[in-house]
């Protein structure tokens, strides 16, 4: 679907990405990497919006700068943000459908019914600039999937987003690729790409420093210094065996249900909560990573990279 | 690949944006600012005249006419076709639009033709409004082919000017409509005010002027100087068709360039980088 070939791309004498390798089959991706690493600069390259100043980018097997009807398949949600004073989210999503070659009654029913999909039915007539962030979030993502792409990019889709609207969010990318649809998902928090279960491209610094399954990435992470949030049933009990079975360096409880646990070895975290959620009832809600485990996780990539660290499951 | 169904798109799609009050309030502003400005020099006259308007003023009303509503269109255009890649970066909508196959040439087409329409718009009414006050103050001859005359230079300019700076906002996108304003004081009046030049032959004046002499008869007051001088100075007049065609060929020939330009950029947004 996407092959890169040594692509490098400098902003004069800034790098963008570089030297990065990749061959991408259909799927669903999740582009993880911290702010400025170079994560929208790939989207570009891919969609051949940039043209590499090293390498060879394919998309669909052919250049995206040079035929730019393959955008056609391509369905792009964009981070920026986007609202006009007098156009409503109707307007607008049938404008960028007609954009795509349609004539204006197929445009307008495929805006209609992709703001329908996703749930903007009761304010597709009004002015986007009276829209909520979430609502704008969900028009963008309505004028990307209207025209029925084969390959769905979204560039940090959660930014903005409230508890519910994160959750309506993930609930729809699910949807999305249970259908057997690309998706690429760009994001700098890996909790919010985990709940979709991709397969991750950890970039960093415009390098492509790590690319694998789920699990694979779970194996970096689970012997990396990280925070672990934990709610539960009963999380002074559960915090207490824990202390009492694995290295734990901090504990920090947040309410009445849920702690934050600090550890070298969050593998030994993961094995033994089964074990103890059957021999004392103790119910776990929920075990999530913090936002840090990002940056913790590129880091230990960082050190793999410059050779102060085994591979592992780094591939 | 079709392209013409998304540039009407990406058409009305901008003059729908344009419904606010303040581009609303320009337009008109733009409107009614030569027939105002003529008025007034007309009323001057009379008064400074003791109630009689003078004959020169009748000499004088068409050029004056002709060069108040290029004023307002020219201004148009600046604002209108100069911002095209500008507008769509500073709104953050460039990567909505360009990720469309064939986005960038569309929103070029499209951009192109809504500010052919409305600066011709502004044209037509401000024109219209003129030469009515032509034939009721000064009582003008054949106000019907003046009327067209004028309708048809201001059509051809603001397809060429729009062309124009189409393409200079797709080279120079944060100064687009300085370095529109500059081109057009110092390539199109300065150089081509240049006696016996051939330069003045290549500026976008000098034929839309032929075009004007060549359907409504010469329009400058007589003490600019006859026409005789004119063709001194100038050379000899081609026939109206020839520059017809010149301006046409430029106009395509511009936007054929702005469509390389704007596909060949790689254009992207600070908050991208």
């Amino acid at each position: 679907m996407i092959e890169l070939a040594g692509v490098t791309k400098l902003y004069k004498t800034v790098i963008g990405v570089n030297d990065i390798h990749l061959d991408l089959q259909p799927g669903t991706y999740g582009l993880l990497g911290p702010n400025g690493s170079g994560k929208t600069t790939l989207i570009n390259l891919i969609l051949g919006q940039l043209r590499p100043t090293l390498g060879e980018v394919k998309l669909f097997g052919e250049d995206p700068w040079l035929n730019s009807s393959l955008l056609r398949q391509i369905g792009l949600c964009p981070a920026l943000e986007v609202s006009y004073p007098r156009v409503s989210g109707l307007e607008w999503v049938t404008y960028m459908v007609q954009l795509h070659g349609f004539g204006f009654a197929a445009a307008r029913k495929r805006a209609k019914d992709s703001l329908d999909q996703l749930g903007l039915t009761h304010a597709m007539d009004r002015a986007m600039s009276s829209y909520s962030l979430g609502m704008r979030q969900r028009a963008k993502i309505a004028q990307a999937i209207a025209h029925d792409p084969d390959l769905l990019i979204l560039d940090e889709p959660f930014n903005g987003l409230d508890p519910v609207g994160r959750f309506e969010m993930t609930r729809f990318l699910k949807e999305w690729a249970d259908k057997k649809r690309s998706l690429i998902l760009a994001s700098h928090i890996l909790h919010e790409v985990e709940a979709v279960n991709p397969s991750f491209l950890l970039i960093s610094g415009g390098r492509l420093l790590a690319s694998g399954s789920p699990q694979e990435v779970r194996e970096i992470l689970a012997d990396s210094p990280f925070t672990l949030r934990i709610v539960s049933s009963d999380p002074k009990l559960l915090s207490n065996l824990l202390i009492q079975n694995c290295e734990l360096e901090s504990i920090e409880f947040e309410g009445n249900d849920a702690f934050i646990a600090a550890t070298k070895r969050a593998s030994e975290v993961y094995e033994l909560l089964p074990s103890i959620t059957r021999e004392y009832g103790i119910k776990i809600r929920e075990v999530s990573s913090t936002d840090d485990s990002l940056n913790t996780l590129f880091s230990t990539l960082m050190r793999m990279h410059r050779g102060e660290m085994n591979q592992g499951a780094v591939s | 690949m079709n392209y013409l169904n998304p540039a009407l798109a990406t058409c009305l799609f901008e003059l729908k944006r344009s419904f606010s009050f303040q581009r609303m309030a320009v337009t008109v502003v733009l409107c009614l600012f030569p027939p105002t400005m003529l008025l007034l020099l007309i009323l001057g006259s009379k008064f400074a005249e003791n109630g009689q308007i003078p004959t020169e003023m009748v000499d004088y009303s068409t050029f004056l006419s002709v060069f108040l509503v290029a004023l307002v269109v020219l201004l148009s255009l600046l604002l209108w076709a100069t911002p095209n890649v500008y507008s769509e970066l500073e709104g953050k909508s460039w990567s909505f639009v360009a990720s469309r196959p064939g986005g960038r040439i569309s929103v070029y087409l499209g951009k192109f033709l809504a500010s052919v329409v409305v600066s011709y718009g502004i044209a037509f009414i401000a024109a219209t409004a003129c030469v009515i006050l032509q034939k009721v103050l000064l009582n003008i001859l054949e106000p019907m082919k003046i009327w067209l005359s004028m309708n048809l230079v201001f059509f051809l300019a603001s397809l060429i000017y729009s062309a124009l700076f189409s393409t200079i906002g797709t080279i120079f996108i944060k100064r687009a409509m300085l370095v529109g304003a500059a081109f057009l004081i110092g390539f199109d009046v300065i150089l081509g005010l240049m006696p016996n030049a051939i330069i003045n032959k290549l500026t976008v004046r000098f034929h839309l002027q032929e075009i004007g002499v060549g359907t409504m008869g010469w329009f400058f007051p007589t003490d600019i100087g006859p026409e005789s001088e004119y063709r001194q100075i100038f050379g000899e007049a081609w026939p109206t068709w020839v520059h017809v065609l010149v301006v046409l060929g430029a106009t395509v020939a511009l936007m054929a360039f702005g469509i390389y330009v704007i596909v060949k950029r790689e254009y992207v947004t600070a908050d991208e980088t």
